[in-house]
């Protein structure tokens, strides 16, 4: 395992691609933290975030021959978690509403109740700093919450949010700027910034 | 001033955010999950099964076995009673069918045993005659059932096959009668013998008699082309459990008429042979007379 300290990560992929599969190992090694946290901070939900990436490299498993050179690996690697924990999310929707209107035609209103596992048990570890700003990300529309957590969390640069996204660079920036904007006000009772 | 800047407090905020890890049996899990879906890919190889094969193939479609083999045998069924069905419906066309003028000579025939042999010998067909077996006289097992003759009260368990009434001449089948009856004395005696009528008519009309006599001829012949046709022969064979004593009378019948016509033969060589020696007693005579006269012009030059 150490001999593949060495190589970079487009390298470990293509000797993956040539059935080396301590490669593999490799790169499990390097991006499991990565993703996890990515997937925490997207979810809100770290048992879910662990199955998300656990889905994630088996992807990369799966379709490692379709990695080109073209990009950076992390580029594709992250697109991929961000295309599972899209598809997550929305199965999530469907699943976590209950229309009670169907049990109960005579009443026209629609009682909609959200499902939500966040309980404060489940984050007695982390500080009440970083619940609530984790509650003020999830809060987030999922757009801006995926640029945000790609740049301010996992410190992605322009360029490959871009790539990731596949939005232009304009759109890119806007929304990051809009996004915290938005998670400032969320934020602000807890952390009075100073206006500069 | 720039975006990045203006957020720098919130952004350091979010990155100082800890950091969440992947648990310890990750990977191990990662593994286990990934060799569940190679064994599962590896149980589940996409083979194309034959067309036969996914039809018969699944247990739940077994009744479909015995269920289109009977759906196929029904359709074969169908198929050759159909055919069969056309066959005859040409053989009954209203073409062939009789009038009524012609139903009463079909009457008359059924009564006489003879004519109903004739009609039996116009069966279809009966033009692919094997040419190398004509010719050949068939020969007779059972006299005491050519004695017999046709019982009336017979009645044949095969159909009898449909005769066009328009192709059967009345006249003519009972001239054959009165020949065939006079074939048998022949074969007795080894002499023609013609009724106080034929002998009549032999006698006022001459030209009759020589068309009779080609008649009799072209009939015998087609008489010996039916008996030497294999799909005769087929014919008689299915009827020859139960129907020997037609044959049996068929087959003297033709004996009859093949000494008839030998018969006939010698009388036009005898005839034949008288022509040419009259012919020659004249050419003889006119030659005499001619040289009888040239002696008798040459006496005459010498005597001037």
């Amino acid at each position: 395992m150490p001999e593949y300290r060495k190589y970079t990560d487009e390298e470990l992929i293509l000797k993956f691609q040539n059935d080396d599969v301590e490669a593999f190992n490799e790169i499990v090694f390097r991006y499991k933290n990565k993703v996890v946290n990515f997937l925490y901070r997207y979810t809100g939900d770290r048992d879910e975030a662990e199955d998300l990436a656990q889905d994630t490299f088996i992807k990369v498993f799966r379709s490692k021959h379709l990695y080109k050179e073209i990009a950076k690996f992390s580029t594709w690697f992250y697109t991929i978690a961000v295309n599972t924990a899209k598809t997550n999310a929305k199965k999530k929707s469907r699943m976590s509403t209950i229309s009670i209107s169907d049990f109960d035609p005579e009443n026209e209103k629609d009682f909609d109740l959200k499902d939500t596992n966040q309980t404060p048990e489940d984050n007695a570890n982390a500080g009440i700093e970083n619940y609530y700003i984790q509650q003020a990300i999830n809060s987030l529309e999922e757009d801006f919450r995926k640029i945000i957590i790609l740049r301010d969390i996992e410190d992605l640069d322009y360029e490959e949010i871009v790539k990731i996204t596949g939005l232009p660079m304009g759109t890119v920036k806007s929304r990051i700027n809009r996004g915290r904007e938005k998670l400032k006000k969320l934020l602000i009772d807890i952390y009075p910034y100073k206006e500069s | 001033m720039n975006n990045e800047e203006q957020h720098n407090e919130l952004r350091e905020k979010l990155l100082k955010l800890p950091r969440a890890k992947a648990r310890e049996g990750f990977e191990n899990e990662l593994l286990r999950r990934i060799n569940l879906l190679d064994t599962g890919s590896a149980k589940s190889p996409v083979t194309k099964s034959s067309f036969w094969e996914s039809l018969f193939g699944r247990r739940s479609l077994v009744w479909s076995v015995p269920a289109t083999s009977v759906v196929v045998l029904a359709i074969v069924f169908v198929g050759v009673y159909f055919a069969f069905y056309k066959s005859y419906d040409k053989q009954n066309t209203p073409e062939n069918r009789p009038s009524a003028n012609q139903q009463s000579s079909v009457e008359s025939l059924k009564i006489n045993p003879l004519s109903q042999e004739n009609a039996k010998n116009d069966i279809p067909g009966k033009d692919i005659a094997n040419d190398l077996e004509i010719g050949k006289t068939p020969k007779v097992d059972r006299k005491s059932d050519m004695e017999k003759g046709l019982n009336e009260t017979f009645i044949s368990p095969f159909p009898k096959p449909v005769v066009s009434p328009s192709k059967v001449n009345v006249i003519d089948s009972r001239k054959e009668s009165t020949i065939y009856e006079k074939a048998d004395e022949i074969g007795k005696t080894g002499k023609s013998v013609r009724s106080a009528d034929e002998v009549e008519s032999s006698i006022n009309k001459g030209f009759i008699k020589e068309e009779k006599q080609t008649e009799e001829s072209t009939r015998i012949k087609e008489t010996e082309k039916k008996l030497s046709s294999p799909l005769l022969k087929d014919v008689e064979k299915g009827k020859k459990g139960n129907d020997d004593k037609a044959v049996d009378k068929v087959e003297s019948k033709e004996k009859a008429d093949t000494n008839n016509q030998a018969d006939v033969k010698k009388k036009e060589e005898s005839k034949k042979k008288d022509d040419s020696k009259k012919k020659d007693k004249a050419k003889k005579s006119e030659e005499a007379k001619k040289k009888e006269s040239l002696e008798k012009l040459k006496e005459e030059i010498k005597e001037k």
